[in-house]
């Protein structure tokens, strides 16, 4: 169970009018039950780092591996059903499908794994009223301020009980109240030995984590690893 | 005399089939533009619906059954229409004449006195599965075109 997720040589260039390095050769491993902050100037690299491990994204060159298993950038169905069971993914914002009310944007992706809608809907539900929105249950995203939008996103994370929870600047658009209560959130979720990685311009947040990873031009340096 | 009558009538009848298989085209080609900019709207769920892992495939098939809703409705729309008018074109030809005061299908021309419509269960049958066909053929493009979306790019689209 150890080194849960494995980052191995990770870079990843890209090739346009010429060529930029985002990630240069990174090599980290995450282990279940810990927290991760990644902190870092816009442009170091933070979201590309969270973009590969939620294989949204593929690496130029170096390798991930999840739970043992090396992902292979070329199959991308298995890819997608790893991302669909083990990762959750919160975006800093507009996270949520503005056609579906709350309930509808939780269910969905456990719709998509499980296929029994009634199972997805009881499960929503709980998880909705986990983060304390089961009044707004019914309520499209538009309908929703920005920490409430958030709180269905952690809630949609967490649907599939994914093992791995990835969080690119998710309290970027919140006041602090707000933000508090997300990252009290994020962080009660290590206590089922999840992995929680989050990136964060928010050096409060950030120290709170077990090790912070601090990104400088798409190298890392590890900072207060208290692992 | 009625033999260049009947010769007419076949170039008009041809000369029709091409103006409405046009207008199919133009239609085809509304459904492709439609679904385009449906894509484009919704970039931003796209990559959503990525990021909690709907696949390329699962992508591919709600833009294709939206484009093949829309044609299967305007199919059946279309058909309803098209019996309703010619079950009473005449009235309607009446109702028109009346209206403009000119005289559509004259019958010192036509030597016939009403306006003539068959309803043929086949033509319908044939027109509507081409008419679906078509559909299905030009929604492949702006279904695959969202499949195909970088997910990356998608969540980053305002």
């Amino acid at each position: 169970m150890n080194n849960f997720i494995k980052i191995k040589n990770l870079t990843k260039k890209y090739e346009k009018n010429k060529s930029i390095k985002v990630l240069d050769d990174i090599s980290f491993n995450f282990e279940p039950g810990k927290t991760y902050s990644i902190m870092g100037p816009s442009g170091s690299g933070k979201s590309t780092l969270l973009n590969l491990l939620s294989l949204i994204d593929d690496p130029t060159t170096g390798s991930i591996e999840i739970s043992s298993n090396k992902i292979k950038s070329n199959n991308k169905v298995e890819n997608d059903l790893i991302r669909a069971k083990k990762i959750g993914i919160i975006y800093q914002d507009k996270n949520l499908l503005s056609d579906f009310t709350a309930l509808e944007n939780v269910y969905l992706p456990n719709l998509l794994v499980s296929k029994e809608k009634q199972k997805s809907v009881d499960l929503a539900k709980k998880l909705i009223k986990n983060v304390g929105m089961s009044s707004r249950i019914n309520h499209f995203p538009n309908e929703l301020s920005g920490g409430e939008n958030q709180r269905i996103a952690i809630a949609r994370a967490l649907i599939n009980d994914p093992d791995i929870i990835l969080a690119d600047e998710p309290t970027g658009s919140l006041d602090s109240d707000n933000a508090k209560l997300i990252f009290k959130i994020l962080f009660n979720l290590k206590k089922k030995n999840r992995i929680i990685i989050f990136a964060t311009h928010n050096r409060y947040f950030a120290n709170m984590a077990d090790c912070k990873i601090m990104m400088n031009d798409g190298n890392i340096q590890i900072i207060n690893a208290t692992i | 005399m009625n033999k260049s009558l009947f010769s007419a009538l076949k170039v008009e009848r041809n000369v029709m089939f091409i103006i409405l298989s046009l207008i199919i085209i133009v239609a085809a080609f509304n459904i492709i533009s439609g679904l385009t900019i449906l894509v484009k709207n919704k970039t931003r769920d796209i990559g959503i619906l990525k990021s909690i892992g709907v696949s390329n495939k699962s992508i591919k098939k709600i833009f294709f059954l939206v484009g093949f809703f829309i044609g299967t409705l305007a199919t059946l729309f279309g058909v309803v229409v098209g019996t309703l008018f010619s079950i009473y074109v005449e009235s309607i030809r009446q109702f028109i004449s009346n209206i403009f005061g000119i005289s559509l299908f004259p019958e010192d021309i036509y030597i016939l006195d009403t306006l003539p419509a068959e309803i043929n269960i086949n033509s319908i049958i044939i027109i509507s599965l081409c008419s679906i066909f078509a559909t299905i053929l030009v929604s492949i493009y702006p279904a695959s075109k969202a499949s195909s979306l970088n997910t990356v790019k998608t969540l980053k689209y305002e």
